[in-house]
């Protein structure tokens, strides 16, 4: 199994404050799956995707990551799996407003200890693929919502990870780009990458092959495309 | 009791021969109470009651016993430009080797000078036609040799009541008590020194916590966003080590080089005085609380990186 969690509870809080996010939720994840995650605000949705993500651990339970328990690791070790094994592509966009877009793509492969060269015609591949190879060189805060998040895309290509999680993507986007982006993420899923979105909205739903639909806490459906 | 005499010091070489003329300087002025001979006779009353165009008595260092003997004559130039003019000089005496003599400058740091490079005059050519003032001025330390440590009581109030006479108030001590005097006031200047030290190390750890707190706090997003690239809190912290080390490098370099500017440039007089203070182990204590600086400035900052939750900080944008 790709990714497996088994029995996850996350609580945040403590005593009287203590908030139940996720309640004993258990979900198994296949390599190339392209998974929609649904749910009201409060749902535990981004809490589940942080869990997937490394980005938090879980209160109780275990989740293991290619057959191996990622639960207890310590935070290099996380951010180690969050370098090499998950990309993320944020509401958003998570770009460092300060950099460059050549240098915002190129922040996964930094700490991969790669070759500048490489580092460089690896960025400029991708940056290429999107259509964004002339805008390498100029400033995150000068580019559109659009070009944002094609901007993160590529920095979630260029990492070359197997698992990509995407939270509410579409969300600061018009239609037009939201659907561009849709595609694009539908493209990496045919090039064998695990795609898992955050969406509200049933339509970027509709381009995944599974959906899972989380209340309180707790998966209330998970549904595969064409499975009654 | 006997009273000190008045010391020239000619700028000469130890090589130099004796007919040649040598220029008197001022430059170094010095008093002193005893010296021991190896030939000839001190310096007595008579000798400080002779005019420049009087032969002047003098004693000669042990380094030119070779050169010059008893009842040598030689000439040295006074003053300078037009005013200069020449003082006929005649050895009385020849100082013993190693003979010393107390400085009324530095008498308290550095307790005796070796005389055998040395000439001993009763007084300078200038001074004897001299302002009043200038010669008040350089007799502002005056050291008298007690043949007994009983008297001083005696000659304290002497000195006090000629003083009082005169309109002046002069401080009579014995050097043993001038001594304790600096050495206190040395202490003294070192605790305050350090707390005017002590007082800018915090003000400058407090500015740079503050600095890198708050850069941290504008940073969380680039921070988070960093994170969620593959940055570890451990490179987090690295990163804002290395740049607390830069901040405090840089003003410690730049510190040291103001104020070795301000000693190079300090004068004194006309002469450039340089108070030596920049030594290798003032660098080395400069890296020592430069490096404690950064290990202080950096536990708040560290501590802060530390309690960033991930999930919190790229969340909104």
């Amino acid at each position: 199994m790709f990714i497996e969690l088994q029995n996850v509870t996350k609580i945040y809080g403590k005593d009287e404050y203590a908030t139940k996010a996720l309640n004993q939720v258990s979900l198994q994840i296949e390599q190339g799956e392209f998974i929609a995650i649904m749910g009201p605000s409060g749902s535990g949705k981004s809490t589940l995707l942080n869990i997937i993500g490394c980005m938090d651990v879980p209160t109780e339970g275990v989740y293991r990551l290619e057959g191996k328990d990622v639960t207890n690791l310590n935070d290099k070790q996380l951010s180690d799996i969050r370098n090499k094994k998950l990309s993320f592509i944020f509401q958003h966009f998570a770009l460092m407003t300060n950099f460059t877009v050549f240098e915002n793509v190129e922040l996964p492969l930094l700490k991969r200890n790669m070759q500048k060269k490489l580092r460089r015609e690896k960025v400029e591949y991708y940056l290429n693929k999107l259509g964004i190879f002339h805008l390498r060189q100029k400033n995150i805060s000068k580019l559109s919502g659009g070009q944002k998040q094609r901007v993160a895309i590529a920095r979630a290509m260029v990492a070359e990870t197997d698992i990509v999680l995407a939270d509410e993507p579409t969300g600061s986007l018009d239609r037009q780009n939201g659907q561009q982006v849709m595609e694009l993420l539908q493209q990496m899923n045919e090039e064998g990458k695990c795609i898992i979105v955050i969406t509200h909205d049933e339509k970027i739903a509709s381009y995944a092959n599974r959906m899972i639909y989380l209340s309180d806490g707790c998966i209330q459906l998970d549904k595969r495309k064409g499975v009654v | 009791m006997k009273i000190g005499n008045r010391v020239a010091h000619f700028l000469c070489d130890r090589t130099v021969e004796k007919w040649l003329n040598f220029r008197l300087s001022n430059t170094i002025y010095r008093l002193f109470s005893k010296f021991q001979l190896l030939k000839g006779r001190k310096l007595n009353k008579k000798d400080f009651e002779k005019t420049n165009k009087d032969v002047i008595p003098i004693l000669i260092g042990y380094g030119y016993h070779n050169v010059f003997h008893i009842g040598d004559r030689f000439q040295a130039l006074a003053g300078l430009g037009e005013n200069a003019f020449f003082v006929t000089y005649e050895v009385v005496g020849i100082l013993e080797k190693g003979a010393k003599w107390l400085s009324a400058n530095d008498y308290l740091i550095d307790y005796a000078n070796e005389l055998d490079r040395f000439f001993v005059a009763p007084y300078f050519p200038e001074e004897r036609d001299g302002r009043a003032m200038d010669v008040a001025v350089r007799l502002n330390n005056l050291f008298l040799q007690l043949s007994d440590k009983k008297d001083f009581p005696y000659v304290k109030k002497i000195i006090k009541q000629k003083g009082q006479e005169l309109g002046i108030y002069p401080t009579v001590k014995t050097i043993s008590n001038e001594m304790k005097d600096y050495q206190n006031n040395t202490k003294q200047s070192v605790r305050f020194t350090l707390t005017v030290g002590l007082f800018f190390v915090a003000v400058t750890l407090i500015g740079v916590i503050s600095v890198t707190i708050s850069s941290i706090q504008a940073r969380k997003y680039d921070i988070g966003v960093m994170m969620v690239t593959g940055a570890s809190k451990h490179d987090i912290g690295r990163m804002v080590v290395m740049e607390l080390s830069l901040i405090v490098v840089t003003s410690a370099i730049i510190g040291v080089m103001l104020s070795y500017w301000t000693e190079w440039n300090n004068t004194f007089f006309e002469h450039n005085i340089r108070l030596q203070a920049f030594t290798w182990s003032l660098y080395v204590k400069i890296m020592v609380v430069s490096c404690f600086i950064i290990l202080i400035s950096s536990l708040i900052p560290l501590w802060s990186v530390n309690k960033l939750a991930l999930r919190n900080l790229v969340e909104g944008g």
